[in-house]
């Protein structure tokens, strides 16, 4: 089933962040997160950037209780649970204690 | 039209509540030291040492002082502690820290710190409280912020002081059940599983865990996530996630049976490669 995060960002736009196929949601830095996707070839990884740094993110783990990546998980599994197929798009911006400045594909 | 079914298995992932490097040389004598740490108000018996360097892990069976953790090896690649220089990470999966610090005042059967919120810190009725400087753990009756009432009257100002609550410090981390094409054990490192998806094979996710005995078998674990897996794809919808029921080790002869029955293990890391 075809589901999508939809998250208006600091400049105002609304970007969605698909989040069918995902394997798993990671952060390589306290500002940038990334979802998985399968198969992970080109464009495979969607890239958040967050306004500004998340002081629970751990370089040791790069997952941590109360993070985003542990917001961003809940609010992954509540999409794909509450969505029906006639509407695909779950709405986070009222939900996550940290804004989003950015969302791009990328490679890896 | 291509649709999946999106589903996950949901592991208790455990915290790190320290990194750092060590400073002097520990092996042979089955000790982490660390200048720079300060472990008495961090860390707890039966916390797990991982040596990030040699991949050797460790239950620290107790806290020597401010820099120095006395270890018993876990897992099947036995240790002898840790060498210096190296990086380390620490997880606690008994106990939950919640607060630590100096006493600054002196009441009756109290623990007074002005300089915290202990209602903040979700510090509860019925944790302990431990008096680092006296070594004497109380349990705790009732919270205000910046006062605990405790069963026991050992607390004066300037005692050193660890609040921890029972249960492991740990999270939720899902990782994709669907579309499963392989999980296999790592060929060269005994405490992790790989699991690899489907069309391409080339997205992998690595599970990092722990034993708390010395024997025991990757493939155990293998087995054990190859059937969350199946258990995952045959829950009801709308259960997106299955909550990965645990292992015991089923080897005969464990060892560490003081802890824990020396059965169980831990994840420490769970995370795409």
């Amino acid at each position: 089933m075809q589901k999508f995060l939809t998250v208006t960002t600091t400049a105002g736009r609304t970007e969605i962040i698909p989040i069918y196929n995902l394997i798993s949601i990671v952060a390589t830095s306290d500002t940038l997160i990334k979802l998985n996707i399968s198969p992970g070839g080109s464009n495979d990884v969607i890239q958040v950037t967050l306004s500004a740094a998340d002081s629970l993110w751990a370089d040791a783990t790069y997952i941590q209780e109360g993070s985003m990546v542990d917001i961003l998980q809940k609010l992954v599994i509540e999409a794909f649970s509450r969505g029906t197929w006639s509407d695909p798009y779950f709405d986070i911006t009222g939900r996550i204690p940290i804004s989003i400045n950015s969302v791009v594909a990328t490679t890896s | 039209m291509l649709s999946n079914m999106e589903k996950f298995i949901n592991f208790k992932q455990l915290n790190v509540v320290k990194t750092g490097t060590s400073t002097a040389n520990g092996a042979a004598g089955l000790t982490l030291t660390d200048s720079a740490a300060l472990f008495t108000q961090l860390v707890l018996p039966h916390a797990i040492v991982w040596d990030r360097v040699t991949a050797r892990k460790y239950l620290v069976t107790a806290v020597t002082s401010d820099t120095v953790l006395a270890l018993e090896s876990i897992g099947v690649d036995t240790g002898t502690g840790v060498p210096n220089a190296t990086a380390y990470f620490i997880y606690m999966p008994e106990y939950t820290v919640r607060q630590a610090g100096t006493a600054d005042g002196t009441g009756a059967f109290q623990l007074i710190d002005s300089t915290v919120n202990f209602l903040t810190a979700g510090v509860k009725i019925g944790d302990y409280a431990l008096d680092i400087t006296a070594a004497v753990t109380a349990k705790v009756t009732a919270v205000t912020p910046t006062t605990l009432t405790v069963d026991t009257d050992t607390f004066a100002g300037g005692d050193n002081y660890l609040v921890y609550a029972s249960g492991a410090d740990d999270h939720d981390v899902i990782m994709r059940s669907a579309d499963v094409a392989d999980v296999s054990n790592a060929s060269a490192d005994t405490s992790i599983v790989n699991t690899t998806y489907e069309p391409s094979g080339t997205a992998v996710m690595k599970v990092d865990y722990a034993y708390s005995s010395t024997v025991g078998a990757n493939s155990d674990m293998r087995g054990a996530i190859q059937d969350a897996v199946t258990a995952s794809l045959q829950t009801a919808w709308p259960a997106v996630t299955y909550d990965f029921p645990g292992l015991l080790n089923p080897a005969v002869a464990v060892t560490n049976a003081t802890w824990l029955g020396g059965r169980d293990y831990f994840f420490l890391k769970i995370q795409k490669v």
